[in-house]
């Protein structure tokens, strides 16, 4: 009797294990708490130190472009350096970010200057809060997370998560993060006023293996309906993991961030 | 570095510059990216070049205007400038070395003012081995301070002109140690710099006013403090003993909203002069870009010291009103207060690629004003092409009022390549 008891309580524990396997990639998608997404999204966009060349289009809406070159580099949840390498009239210069804090280097003209989320060193769609992008876990707050109607590159129905600012001083009051989740990153992020307009539409798209474990979207595409017409692409390549010293990201090394190309 | 050096090096950089690999293909594909072509090189350079037609129209009532022209023939001039600058860097792992030179040719319809000159703007050799910490030996431009218009604490630089803030100036020959304590500073961003600038026949003795040979010693020590930038600043002069401090600050009070502030205090023999700069930048939710600045420098003038010193100009011979029009020609700034306003718009009513700006540079002792209106267009990547209108107006015996160039109409291109 006592083995039967026995049999039957390996049996049952295993059955169990089995159910829970099968279960497993539904429980994740709902165990997983608001915060927890944005952490993951986070870390499947990039690891919390890199390296990576960036190229920014900004197009009319009579099709003429303009192009930027960058390199980044990024140390744990909120610095981030981007170098301009193209075009010619804007080599050299460098943004660096730490926190809410923001700084544009022109080699000729001067000593690093305090810049704001809501300028961009580019023009175009993107601002300098999208350019030097830190964790959105930094500057957000996860709300809620829903599933959609709605259906991502995987076939899976987008979550979305809704996310609302720390501070008055984010660039956006609201994010509505739309996720795939089996892909692990958004599709699209729509960003808000404190008012409730909409003013960009982020949209990520061509998930790409860079290697060293960084699956992400490749291009990353911007349009606003304030700028009606207007488009704005950003291109990621060669991204990969990077320690640097803490050092790199002050003011005083503006200057010298061409050298850890 | 003689002239002759400077020019063979900066002739040198053009030609060994121009390979056809720099010449950059257009992307038909949007997405695609070739990135190889912006792997860092040894041997990196850029370079630009920039031609301006200007037309300056004279005030003949000035009394500057009567020591310039004494016969009172000219009622304006027109000037061509033809300027190419240089930019070249080597990185050896072990060491960097940078050069930055700059060549003009300035044609004039007014006689004996063409001119042509080269000159090295910066040329510094970095040691990298002691990377994030530096040692700089060379010719270099610190910039310290952080107002756009004028900075006080600026001790071993050439003056900032507010009439040209962003104008391109030339540095002067130092050795400079920066270390940055990073993970063992208590602050979130902070550094030291340590620099020694000697004074000696023909080295660095063309800006500052010392004795024939003298030794500075600066240090400047900053230190990012929640949202704001602090840097306190002090300058030994090791053979006549004296001494200047300051300090300025930099603050982000929102996300479109910035101030800052620098003050000075200037030790000359047994005079004291202190210098203040506060100002602030903000951006309007249309885009537009307001800077402000005021600024006193007590060793600066009074409005009744201004007005004898024009008055002296009228009733002195010619050659010695030629001396003190040159010592006010070489001041950047005359009287003791000074207000600055601009307001730049980024492509206003859907101009696209316009962007103008309007700046005013008041002498607030004598109330005489210098407005400068630019517009400038970059419909494509590296060019841009840019008009402005400067006017200068005043009472009589005023800095502005008293200018020989009442108004001064400029187009000028550039490219960048």
């Amino acid at each position: 009797m006592k083995n039967l008891i026995h049999h039957l309580k390996r049996r049952t524990t295993a059955a169990g294990a089995m159910l829970s396997l099968l279960l497993l990639p539904l429980g994740l998608y709902a165990q997983q708490t608001p915060q927890e997404w944005l952490v993951t999204i986070d870390r499947s966009l990039n690891p919390p130190q890199f390296e990576s060349y960036r190229k920014l289009i900004n197009i009319e809406p009579d099709g003429s472009k303009k192009e930027f070159v960058l390199f980044t580099l990024k140390q744990d949840k909120e610095k981030v350096a981007a170098l301009f390498l193209s075009p010619a009239s804007e080599k050299g210069r460098t943004t660096l970010r730490v926190g809410d804090n923001m700084w544009l280097y022109i080699p000729n003209v001067g000593r690093p200057l305090r810049i704001t989320s809501l300028q961009s060193v580019t023009g175009g769609i993107f601002n300098n809060s999208d350019i030097l992008r830190v964790d959105y876990q930094t500057e957000y707050s996860a709300q809620t997370v829903k599933e959609t109607d709605e259906k991502g590159p995987s076939g899976s129905h987008l979550l979305q998560l809704n996310l609302k600012a720390k501070s008055g001083s984010v660039a956006y009051d609201k994010l509505e993060m739309m996720i795939d989740p089996k892909l692990k990153s958004p599709v699209k992020i729509r960003a808000y006023t404190v008012s409730g307009l909409l003013i960009k539409t982020l949209y990520f798209k061509k998930v790409t293996d860079f290697g060293q474990g960084i699956k992400r979207p490749a291009v990353v595409e911007t349009d606003s309906p304030l700028h009606k017409g207007y488009k704005s692409v950003m291109i990621f390549a060669k991204m990969k993991p990077r320690k640097l010293a803490s050092e790199v990201f002050t003011t005083d090394y503006m200057g010298r961030i061409e050298t850890l190309r | 570095m003689n002239r002759l050096t400077q020019l063979a090096l900066l002739v040198g950089i053009v030609i060994l510059g121009f390979s056809p690999s720099r010449i950059m293909a257009q992307d038909d594909d949007l997405y695609s990216f070739n990135v190889e072509e912006f792997t860092k090189k040894t041997w990196e350079w850029k370079g630009e070049i920039s031609a301006s037609a200007t037309a300056k129209i004279f005030n003949k009532e000035s009394l500057l205007y009567s020591v310039k022209f004494p016969n009172r023939d000219q009622n304006q001039a027109s000037e061509f400038n033809l300027q190419v600058s240089l930019e070249s860097r080597w990185d050896w792992e072990w060491s960097r070395l940078f050069l930055a030179g700059e060549a003009n040719l300035l044609r004039s319809s007014l006689e004996d003012a063409d001119a042509e000159n080269t000159f090295l703007r910066e040329g510094y050799w970095q040691i990298s081995q002691l990377d994030p910490h530096n040692v700089e030996i060379g010719k270099r431009l610190l910039r310290w301070g952080k107002g756009y218009a004028f900075n006080p604490v600026a001790f071993l630089e050439r003056a900032k002109n507010p009439e040209d803030p962003e104008a391109s100036r030339e540095g002067l020959w130092i050795v400079q140690g920066i270390w940055i304590p990073g993970g063992f500073s208590v602050f979130d961003n902070s550094s030291v710099n340590l620099v020694y600038l000697p004074v000696r026949d023909d080295l660095n003795d063309d800006t500052l006013t010392v004795l024939e040979e003298e030794i500075f010693w600066g240090i400047k020590v900053y230190a990012l403090i929640g949202t704001t930038d602090i840097d306190l600043y002090y300058v030994q002069k090791s053979e006549q003993g004296e001494l200047d401090r300051g300090f300025d600050f930099s603050s982000n009070i929102t996300s479109n909203f910035e101030v800052h502030g620098e003050y000075a205090v200037n030790h000359t023999d047994e005079l004291e002069f202190q210098t203040t700069l506060l100002g602030l930048r903000y951006l309007t939710n249309n885009d537009v870009t307001w800077i402000v600045e005021g600024y006193h420098d007590s060793s600066g003038l009074t409005k009744d010291e201004s007005k004898a010193l024009f008055e002296l100009i009228n009733s002195s011979p010619t050659s010695a009103a030629k001396k003190i029009l040159s010592q006010i020609q070489q001041r950047k700034t005359l009287n003791q207060n000074y207000g600055y306003l601009k307001a730049s718009v980024k492509e206003p009513f859907n101009w696209l690629y316009f962007t103008p700006a309007v700046a005013w540079l008041v002498n607030l002792d004598d109330s005489s004003v210098n407005v400068n209106t630019q517009l400038a267009y970059t419909p494509v990547s590296n060019w841009v092409f840019q008009t402005s209108w400067q006017h200068l107006s005043g009472e009589s015996v005023t800095q502005y009022g008293e200018n020989s160039v009442q108004n001064k109409l400029e187009v000028i291109v550039t490219y960048s390549f």
